[in-house]
């Protein structure tokens, strides 16, 4: 994923700048932001990185510039895998009533657990038509 | 979900700054934004509330 970081003002304020982040697809990298910073004006203002989008600060995805496909599939993305997340944290919710020797609300926690990984392995299987995030 | 929408001030849509934010980093007074596509916003202050139920960041200026 490529990034372009315009400033529209000369800002000049030695911050570290560089982090570690990961994008949607998993890769995790880390940006060096060696440029200098400095604010001689009082007004607040955004620093905002642009990355080629003019109307970045919560533009979403009516920009023309961005690609909507994109970020519903990324969304979509995210979701599958939230929900598998969420599926394996409520069958271990279900493990614990079992504990507690209530076996009724096991058994209907986890056929609850079962139709939700039945409905996020539709969504995959429509986000696998959608095919890879383009960027 | 368990993405947020992080605003300036006060929630508030004006107040808006990016959707869908993944990842936030503060370091040396700035908050460093990270929405599901990787784009990225960096704005000047400290977080001053998380509603990580709602999906909701305030973000406000630093007190001096």
């Amino acid at each position: 994923m490529s990034h372009e970081h315009d400033h529209e003002y000369m800002h000049e304020h030695n911050i570290p700048h560089d982090h570690e982040h990961t994008h949607a697809d998993g890769t995790t990298h880390t940006h060096p932001h060696d440029h200098d910073h400095e604010h001689p004006h009082g007004h607040d203002h955004g620093h905002e990185h642009p990355h080629g989008c003019p109307g970045q600060a919560g533009c979403g995805s009516d920009c023309a510039n961005c690609d909507p496909r994109a970020e519903v599939v990324a969304l979509m993305r995210y979701m599958v895998n939230h929900n598998t997340a969420h599926a394996n944290e409520l069958a271990q919710l279900a493990g614990r009533l079992k504990e507690m020797g209530d076996n009724t609300a096991y058994e209907q926690v986890m056929q609850a657990v079962s139709d939700f990984e039945k409905g996020n392995m539709r969504l995959s299987t429509v986000l696998a038509a959608l095919g890879p995030v383009q960027q | 979900m368990c993405l947020s929408t992080v605003y300036k001030l006060e929630k508030r849509p004006e107040n808006e700054v990016l959707k869908n934010v993944m990842l936030i980093e503060c370091k040396n007074g700035f908050v460093t934004l990270t929405d599901i596509l990787g784009r990225e916003e960096v704005i000047e202050g400290e977080i001053a509330s998380a509603d990580l139920t709602g999906g909701t960041v305030v973000v406000r200026p630093k007190a001096s």
